[in-house]
């Protein structure tokens, strides 16, 4: 069904582009979202990268390889929104630890945080890695294919990706939350 | 998620949970956005070697490389080129500019006023927290405008629905008069401002190249004002600074116009007078409205009776208005009571009872210079006039602050308060 409406779409059919835009858009901001951690760039993210496939698909070979050329025009674009960026924006925020929260919830709570800093600190390209693997659960190969790069490099960088974000997890394990401080 | 992925050492299942607890659905516009653009785009042309070459003579093929080039050359020139008949565009690619106009490499979308804009490298985009209410003006500094901004230049942007059976060429007069009587000057509009195209659409600028007054980038510099009126929606755009009409012309032609999605306040296009207390404020004419019936002064008059109430309709914010006479206390003086009541309040959680007086936020209420309270999702705000201290408080049902009115949202209707002359 999809392949069908690809060709359609690669003919300049709008509506089947429209249906394929509709099934997508939400896979499309999902990955954006996650690699660039900011709602406005990851919709620019999201709208460059179907109105570039609409704009590129009649080069498309294969048709039925459609999901993973979307996600790599996904991934360019946000590499784009990356570069575009003077710093990342910091963001405070202050966590008030209430004596009625348990430990686990704290510790939860510090954990997504320091995962939240840790993961900016990563290159656009280690990120993409990192969530076209964990996120959309491709293996190095296909993430190595969609991305266009040998699979050495993938693996290259999701190790060095996922070494940075386990360090902080487990140097975080350590942490202690206000109830367990000492008086 | 591939179970292969649980045995790989590189996967972290912590990594795992963390990723999916990101927002998984796009916002409605992008699809928006995106189809609205879709018709203006062309489809690159396919460049692949035809199977059998020499089944094609020379002349063929030099025919077909020519069409090739036509055919690239045209996308090319249709990707950039815009024009009345483009539709609404956001396209993929940069807009390529002559060469003393900057790149359009960014965008912009508005999804509170329904547009998209494309700027230069180097801009910053601030979108609007409060909205623009029908028959207001905008002012510099609004928190209604959308702004992109360089060290020395600034475009705002915002937009609004036309009233109820308003026309387009009532709400340009209306435009035109601001807060006066509309003048044959305005009703003229359509001849004495010249045509400027915005997008797909065709509108009016109004100050072209006027001298910017004090307190904006570029005293005595120029300033830029178009306007038009899309879909039953007026926009309004704006450009000061170190900057030209071809700028201008610039930015605009790159705007594409999509879905509003209107704020609770949108349609507060009326004006609501106390009976007891003499002020207005502007409302949606669909709100639920109650006049208080007993002065704030009153001793042993209840909360109930005390305040006009008037509940935003798809929020659960009511907006209360009160006024107290100041009866010989100084302005300062009500305040710090106000504060002291505040403080002495067990009902209020200890950490939510106000900061000092001193550090209440100033804020815009009519032509005046009222001053905030906070008490964590609860706030009044007090404003002096004649001898007494109007309050408007923003309160709600629910502690769910998703459903509150955006406070942004409230301090737009809070300029667009008046007060009785004496």
């Amino acid at each position: 069904m999809q392949v069908e409406l690809v060709e359609r779409a690669s003919r300049g059919d709008r509506e089947a582009f429209t249906s394929l835009a509709a099934t997508h858009v939400d896979r499309c901001y999902a990955v954006a979202y996650r690699i660039l951690r900011d709602p406005h760039r990851a919709q620019d993210a999201t709208q460059q990268a179907l109105l570039g496939a609409w704009r590129d698909l009649p080069t498309l070979r294969d048709p039925e390889r459609f999901d993973a050329w979307l996600h790599r025009l996904v991934v360019h674009a946000c590499y784009t929104e990356a570069r575009g960026e003077r710093r990342w924006t910091a963001r405070v925020r202050v966590i008030d630890f209430d004596a009625s929260v348990s430990p686990d919830v704290a510790r939860s709570v510090a954990d997504r945080d320091e995962l939240e800093t840790a993961f900016r600190r990563l290159s656009p390209e280690q990120r993409a890695v990192v969530v076209l693997h964990h996120h959309l659960g491709y293996p190095l190969t296909e993430v190595a294919e969609t991305l266009g790069i040998p699979v050495g490099t993938a693996r290259s960088r999701l190790h060095y990706a996922v070494r940075q974000l386990r360090a902080v997890l487990d140097e975080g394990s350590t942490l202690v939350t206000s109830e367990e401080r000492p008086a | 998620m591939n179970d292969m992925n649980h045995l790989d050492p590189a996967f972290d299942p912590r990594i795992a949970d963390w990723l999916e607890a990101d927002p998984d659905r796009a916002p409605r516009e992008v699809l928006d956005t995106v189809l609205a653009a879709m018709p203006s785009i062309p489809q690159r042309r396919a460049l692949r070697a035809p199977r059998r070459v020499s089944d094609m003579n020379r002349f063929a093929l030099i025919g077909a490389a020519a069409a090739i080039v036509v055919a690239v050359g045209f996308g090319g020139l249709v990707l950039t080129a815009r024009g009345p008949n483009t539709g609404h565009v956001a396209t993929p690619s940069p807009v390529s500019p002559s060469p003393s106009l900057p790149a359009l490499t960014k965008q912009l979308t508005s999804g509170k006023y329904g547009y998209v804009i494309r700027y230069p490298d180097g801009w910053h985009p601030n979108l609007a927290g409060g909205t623009w209410l029908p028959g207001t003006r905008t002012m510099w500094g609004d928190p209604a405008l959308d702004v992109i901004q360089s060290s020395d230049a600034r475009l705002v942007a915002a937009s609004q629905p036309l009233g109820a059976g308003q026309s387009p060429d009532a709400w340009y007069q209306a435009y035109c008069a601001g807060d006066g009587a509309i003048t044959d000057a305005c009703r003229a509009y359509a001849t004495t401002w010249g045509q400027i195209q915005i997008g797909s659409a065709t509108g009016f600028i109004d100050l072209d190249g006027a001298q910017a007054s004090p307190g904006t980038i570029k005293p005595g510099g120029p300033i830029f004002d178009a306007v038009v009126v899309v879909g039953g929606r007026a926009y309004e755009f704006k450009l000061d600074g170190n900057v030209d009409r071809g700028l201008f012309e610039h930015l605009l032609a790159a705007v594409s116009f999509t879905t509003a999605k209107n704020s609770p306040i949108a349609g507060a296009s009326e004006m609501y007078t106390s009976p007891l207390y003499g002020y207005s404020i502007g409302v949606d004419p669909r709100w639920t409205i109650k006049d208080a019936t007993v002065l704030i002064d009153v001793p042993s008059s209840t909360d109930a009776q005390v305040y006009d109430d008037i509940k935003v309709a798809g929020t659960d914010t009511t907006i209360q208005g009160a006024a107290w006479d100041l009866a010989g206390r100084t302005f300062d003086q009500f305040l710090a009571d106000k504060h002291q009541e505040a403080l002495g309040d067990t009902g209020i959680p200890e950490n939510c009872r106000g900061l000092d007086v001193s550090k209440w936020p100033e804020v815009p209420i009519g032509n005046k210079t009222g001053r905030q309270m906070t008490l964590c999702n609860y706030a009044e705000f007090y404003v002096e006039s004649d001898g007494k201290a109007f309050t408007f408080v923003w309160g709600h049902e629910t502690f769910d602050t998703t459903q509150h009115l955006d406070m942004n949202d409230f301090k737009s209707l809070l300029r667009t308060v008046t007060f009785p002359s004496s």
